[in-house]
């Protein structure tokens, strides 16, 4: 299951959001080795505030964290303004119907067949839920290392400035497009079947 | 023009190429307005269905678009050189682009290897410049980008070289893809996890004895998972299903080297 966490309904998820934080560590800390504000235990930044949204793939039954993302805004502070300015030559994208993609983490227990289904049903997810609320383009700053994977979705993806070497890994600022066709799109190894997203809380009108 | 309104617009013109040959000519267009001698964009595969009149890549064989010398490119094929051609064996192990003369940083060099490269110089090409691209589960590929015997690289022009030619695989790996009536990616069904889990023991020289305790399931049990993932490829050995797993990213490198 996919759930859209925000400032609304985070506090009542307490284990699957350490969970996600946890495996951030694991993930760009642990093995990317970026350079980014953590504990022994977790790694959140100053964008883990009350603006930010989390696309969480989940098992329902363990509460197992197995994929995440997190959105930002492009209205406020980004990373892009705050952090990789310099990537966008042609100014920075910004608006209301402009997300940043941010913190895209698969967990790296799983096998790689496993994982990428995780980023297949990920994927799907933020695609449904542009779609859903009216997104128009996601912006992120992506590792030139993982271009050739993203481009194979075969959405229209455009660069946002050249790359550059940013503590010796090639980075270059990107712009997805969604329409209703983006979901047609993602077709062979970006297949997978219909997602369960959750985007609001089915018990809580039940219980008002 | 910069640099990057360049790339631009070779992406908007690389979408809009129907035709094989209209991305080849794009392709030679930006190369040498980078400043390189001649490319070479390719799957790492069998490349005997190359061919000028690039039906290759209209039928959904493979992709393949080049101006490396003739004789060469004759020769490259006819030996296979493919295999065992240490720039792109180089490139199965980076993730961004490098320089020919950085190989060594990526593989062990044999003998067979050196061969190859004083061929490759012998044919016209010295210096070079490769991009892989690397998609998961599919095999992979790289674009290329030389310079004639002598001559030196466009260093400034690398960081262009790395988007131009990871957004000239995706078209003409989205051109071949279309053409194939097949996907390229299989369509049964895919191993279950537990094939998955004993292939990836298999592949770290386990037993089915070791594999049956690791995963508390019975001897028989790991037997029956290892001879559906064979059948599955339809392979005679254990260690062959294995391969297979890694080179469909069913089970990456990781998984199998603890």
């Amino acid at each position: 299951m996919i759930r859209l966490l925000n400032h609304q309904n985070r506090s009542a998820y307490p284990a699957l959001v350490r969970a996600m934080h946890a495996d951030r560590k694991r993930v760009f800390v642990d093995m990317l080795k970026w350079a980014i504000p953590h504990d022994t235990e977790f790694e959140r930044d100053q964008f883990d505030d009350g603006r930010a949204e989390y696309l969480v793939l989940h098992d329902p039954a363990s509460g197992e964290h197995l994929a995440s993302m997190r959105l930002l805004s492009t209205e406020g502070p980004h990373l892009m303004t705050e952090v990789f300015p310099y990537l966008c030559a042609g100014g920075i994208l910004r608006g209301p119907d402009i997300r940043e993609i941010t913190r895209f983490c698969i967990a790296p227990r799983r096998r790689a067949a496993d994982r990428r289904l995780a980023r297949n049903m990920l994927v799907r997810a933020m695609v449904e839920y542009g779609l859903l609320t009216g997104i128009r383009s996601f912006t992120a700053a992506c590792n030139m290392g993982f271009l050739s994977e993203v481009l194979s979705a075969g959405w229209r993806c455009h660069p946002l400035g050249m790359p550059q070497v940013v503590d010796g890994s090639l980075i270059g600022a990107l712009r997805i497009d969604i329409d209703p066709d983006t979901l047609r799109m993602l077709v062979g190894s970006w297949s997978c079947d219909p997602v369960d997203l959750r985007l609001v809380e089915n018990d809580t009108a039940l219980a008002a | 023009m910069t640099e990057f309104a360049d790339v631009e617009k070779f992406i908007g013109a690389s979408r809009r190429a129907v035709t094989p040959k209209a991305l080849d000519d794009l392709l030679a267009d930006i190369s040498a307005e980078m400043g390189f001698d001649h490319y070479a964009l390719i799957h790492h595969v069998d490349l005997t269905p190359m061919n000028k009149r690039l039906t290759h890549m209209a039928d959904g064989s493979l992709v393949a678009l080049t101006n490396y010398p003739e004789n060469w490119v004759e020769s490259y094929v006819t030996r296979n050189i493919v295999a065992n051609d240490p720039v792109l064996l180089a490139s199965h192990r980076s993730n961004v682009g490098f320089k020919w003369d950085e190989v060594a940083n990526f593989i062990k060099v044999t003998s067979t290897h050196r061969e190859i490269t004083r061929d490759t110089r012998q044919a016209g090409l010295g210096e070079g410049y490769t991009v892989p691209a690397h998609v998961p589960g599919e095999a992979n590929g790289s674009c290329n980008f030389a310079m004639r015997t002598g001559r030196s690289l466009p260093e400034r022009n690398l960081l262009m070289a790395n988007m131009v030619g990871s957004f000239a695989f995706q078209a003409a790996r989205s051109m071949v893809l279309k053409a194939r009536d097949v996907p390229m990616v299989r369509e049964h069904a895919p191993l279950t996890s537990r094939q998955l889990e004993c292939l990836a023991l298999v592949a770290r020289g386990k037993s089915d004895w070791e594999i049956a305790r690791i995963l508390g399931i019975g001897s028989e049990s790991v037997k029956h998972h290892v001879k559906m993932a064979r059948e599955h490829y339809d392979v005679p050995t254990r260690i062959q299903a294995a391969f297979r797993a890694v080179f469909e990213s069913q089970l990456t490198i990781s998984d199998v080297v603890p």
